[in-house]
């Protein structure tokens, strides 16, 4: 299951958890706690939104424009381990 | 590496009762509940983590309780995950009670699919019950208990409900009188086949207290110390052969942990019901609009043309009026103050001051509509679903992915922007997408298209400076994929966005980031702007006294044939070169030049009569894209580490504008 959801994301590019949620047939708290593995197991990194500490010379103040919400992106890791424009042809969990 | 803690208990006869549970779960209070004064605290065995054992006596039932630490799994990730998995494999409970918190189950359960293989005796203690029903989840023990194959006890610890239940269960279970059919997670076909060698291997080579099964599982998942401790006990040929196996299976770890979560998924499907009411569903209708590929890009361009409007409609009469009513008024004032002081002070006073930076102070309302809308639609959880929608539409264009977060920072200011591409591992990922960031309209170049945009184009200037934004967004798609072709070839990005739900805004947090804000600009106005309308008053005056034979007027005629192809005088040049400083300084030396203090209709009035709609729309265009401020550029150089690469990014900017100035001059002469 872990290795489907990321295939998903790699061919996506970009997604939402409600997106991917549907997607693999989970509810969106159990895909955040796959996410969340995915992060421990060293695939994903959850990167700070906005601008979190680089505002100090900003002309314009605060632009954490992303709001609330986390952003995840696969390491180096999570991309090697799907095969190049492989997605989607990839083992069945 | 672990070591052999199990804790001291009574000599009394009675069960051993472990509770294991995630932190906040509510596990110490279950424990205290059941311990009451009857317990000891003090430390593991060679650790600083707090052990806690106590006594339960009922009805001549004795539970020695031991709560182990607050772990989220049995991967030695942690001291407390070391510790408790250690006792559970060395002192082996008579029970173990797996405490969750039935309003999670989704996390909790992570723990309870490691628990089943390992333990003999297991009972869930679903904790919160109330919680859940307070947040619309219903959860129904008794399937859950048919899915797991041991018994589950709902209970509220905290409002002592279940907690006899639990102690009946935990009894029962230990006399054998429930019986345990557990289902255990699987892994994947040729997985298991991979499981069912290596356990072959090291058949009889598994040292104490580790069962044979679960180590070779966790060979699998790479668990270091299983690992470590596997290849000390196995002859050297045989551990050649797993570490084989091993490292063609490096991937296994995904399947055994992907087994788990699809082995929770069954279970939540079986036992949980969540609401799907109010919010939720609001967020969801609005998303299939907000986050739709082409209609989510169509409503964000609606967005921004609304929020030109806004602006031009509130904030530039606001400010045309405190241009004439302050700057003005104050200009003259002042002027006749200082009628007796030297020639020199006047100027420096009226021209320099109130021209440059009083002018740009009158930009404030203009910024605050910007900060109100900006804080508006992130605080409403707006934001988000732009910057994915905008990310999908730039992956179309063949950009990266990852790059979009760092570019829609530039919206703000363009040093975040660049400071934003660390989140980018690929060295040349960052380097594509610091050389683009300068393309994103910051808010300080908006100001001067909100400023020129109605002077010029009347009830067209919402479609014009809607048009300046598209099209910076384009030259900056055509430069990514241009230079992406060199910089980027093959690379791919991926990443996921958790969107907030859609809530009312609160007035009081938009107030908040708009006075911040303000007060930033207010700061810089008061400081860099102020310094540099000093400086610029003093280019423009020296040597003689005159603007035609200042200083500045020689460097701008230097450049008036380059000026001259996009229909731009000296001034204009100049205005230009000066927002290397700052993107509003071109404002303030136009202001200067143009004697905004002075005029009765302020620097607006001064610019319509001296300035044709052709070359005004080859100024904003040559703004939009030239070269950054120095803070933008000194960023770039920090995150390249590169003065080549800062200066190719400096050099592309400036033939990028000087190339669009030319072009829109030449093509709005036509019409």
């Amino acid at each position: 299951m872990l290795e489907q959801l990321l295939r998903l994301i790699a061919e996506d590019g970009v997604s939402t958890c409600e997106d991917l949620a549907r997607r693999v047939s989970v509810s969106q708290p159990l895909l955040e706690a796959m996410l969340e593995e995915l992060a421990r197991l060293g695939y994903l990194r959850a990167v700070a939104s906005g601008c979190a500490g680089h505002c100090t010379g900003c002309s314009m103040g605060g632009c954490s424009v992303i709001g609330q919400g986390r952003v995840w992106i696969l390491t180096d890791i999570g991309v090697r381990s799907v095969p190049q424009g492989a997605a989607g042809a990839g083992h069945t969990a | 590496m672990s070591t052999v803690v199990a804790p001291s208990l009574p000599g009394e006869a009675g069960l051993t009762v472990a509770l294991a549970g995630q932190p906040n779960v509510g596990k110490s209070t279950l424990f205290n509940l059941l311990t009451g004064l009857e317990q000891h605290v003090g430390n593991w065995p060679g650790k600083t983590v707090e052990q806690k054992t106590g006594t339960y006596r009922s009805d001549g039932l004795v539970l020695h309780l031991v709560d182990l630490p607050g772990i989220y799994s049995l991967t030695v990730n942690s001291p407390e995950e070391v510790i408790a998995r250690d006792y559970l494999l060395r002192v082996r409970p008579d029970v173990v009670v797996a405490v969750v918190n039935a309003a999670s189950l989704e996390r909790n359960l992570y723990l309870v699919a490691e628990l089943i293989p390992l333990v003999a005796r297991l009972v869930v203690a679903m904790n919160m019950m109330d919680v859940a029903a307070d947040q619309g989840i219903t959860v129904e023990p008794r399937v859950l208990a048919a899915a797991l194959g041991v018994p589950v006890v709902p209970m509220s610890a905290a409002r002592n409900q279940g907690v006899h239940e639990l102690v009946e269960t935990v009894a029962r279970l230990a006399r054998g009188e429930i019986p345990c059919r557990p289902s255990l997670p699987e892994i994947r076909q040729d997985h298991r086949q991979v499981l069912a060698q290596l356990r072959s291997l090291i058949a009889g080579s598994v040292p104490e207290p580790y069962p044979e099964e679960w180590a070779a599982l966790k060979l699998l998942e790479g668990d270091a110390e299983i690992t470590a401790k596997v290849s000390e006990h196995l002859p050297a040929d045989v551990w050649q052969q797993v570490h084989r196996i091993l490292m063609a299976h490096e991937d296994a770890v995904l399947s055994v942990a992907g087994g788990r979560y699809e082995w929770i998924g069954r279970m939540i499907r079986a036992a949980v019901t969540r609401p799907r009411a109010g919010q939720i569903t609001l967020t969801e209708r609005l998303d299939r609009w907000a986050t739709h590929p082409v209609g989510g890009v169509a409503l964000l361009a609606g967005i921004l043309g609304l929020v030109f409007w806004l602006t031009f409609t509130v904030g530039r009469p606001l400010q045309a009026l405190l241009d004439r009513a302050v700057v003005h008024t104050l200009g003259n004032w002042v002027s006749a103050w200082l009628s007796a002081a030297p020639t020199w002070v006047r100027g420096l006073v009226v021209d320099g001051i109130i021209g440059g930076a009083g002018m740009v102070l009158t930009f404030l309302p203009i910024l605050a509509i910007f900060f109100a809308v900006l804080a508006l639609l992130e605080d409403v959880g707006y934001m988000a679903r732009a910057a994915y929608v905008m990310d999908r539409f730039m992956h179309l264009m063949g950009l990266h992915g990852k790059s979009f977060l760092p570019l829609f920072l530039g919206f703000g200011c363009n040093v975040p922007a660049v400071m934003g591409t660390r989140i980018i591992e690929s060295r040349r990922a960052r380097l594509l997408t610091i050389l683009l960031a300068p393309l994103v309209p910051c808010a300080a170049r908006m100001t001067v298209v909100v400023f020129f945009a109605p002077l010029f184009f009347g009830r067209a200037a919402p479609l014009v400076a809607w048009g300046l934004v598209g099209g910076s967004m384009v030259v900056l798609a055509v430069a990514g994929v241009f230079l992406g072709r060199w910089v980027l070839r093959g690379e791919r990005a991926a990443f996921i966005m958790e969107l907030p739900l859609y809530h009312q805004p609160n007035a009081r947090t938009i107030g908040l980031q708009v006075w911040h804000n303000s007060a930033q600009f207010l700061k810089k106005a008061g400081t860099l702007i102020l310094v540099m309308s000093v400086v610029i008053w003093a280019l423009s005056t020296l040597p003689q006294g005159q603007i035609e034979t200042s200083y500045l007027a020689a460097i701008g005629r230097a450049l008036a044939p380059v000026g001259a192809l996009m229909g731009l005088d000296w001034k204009m040049i100049v205005a230009l070169l000066s927002s290397l400083v700052a993107k509003e300084t071109s404002l303030v030396t136009l202001g200067v030049l143009f004697g905004a203090a002075g005029n009765p209709g302020g620097l607006g009035a001064a610019l319509s009569t001296s300035l044709t709609p052709a070359s005004a729309l080859a100024f904003l265009v040559v703004q939009m894209l030239f070269i950054p401020c120095v803070a933008t550029v000194a960023a770039m150089r920090q995150e390249t580490g590169s003065w080549k690469w800062t200066a190719f990014g400096v050099g592309l900017l400036a033939a990028l504008s000087f190339a669009g100035g030319v072009v829109a001059y030449q093509a709005a002469r036509l019409f």
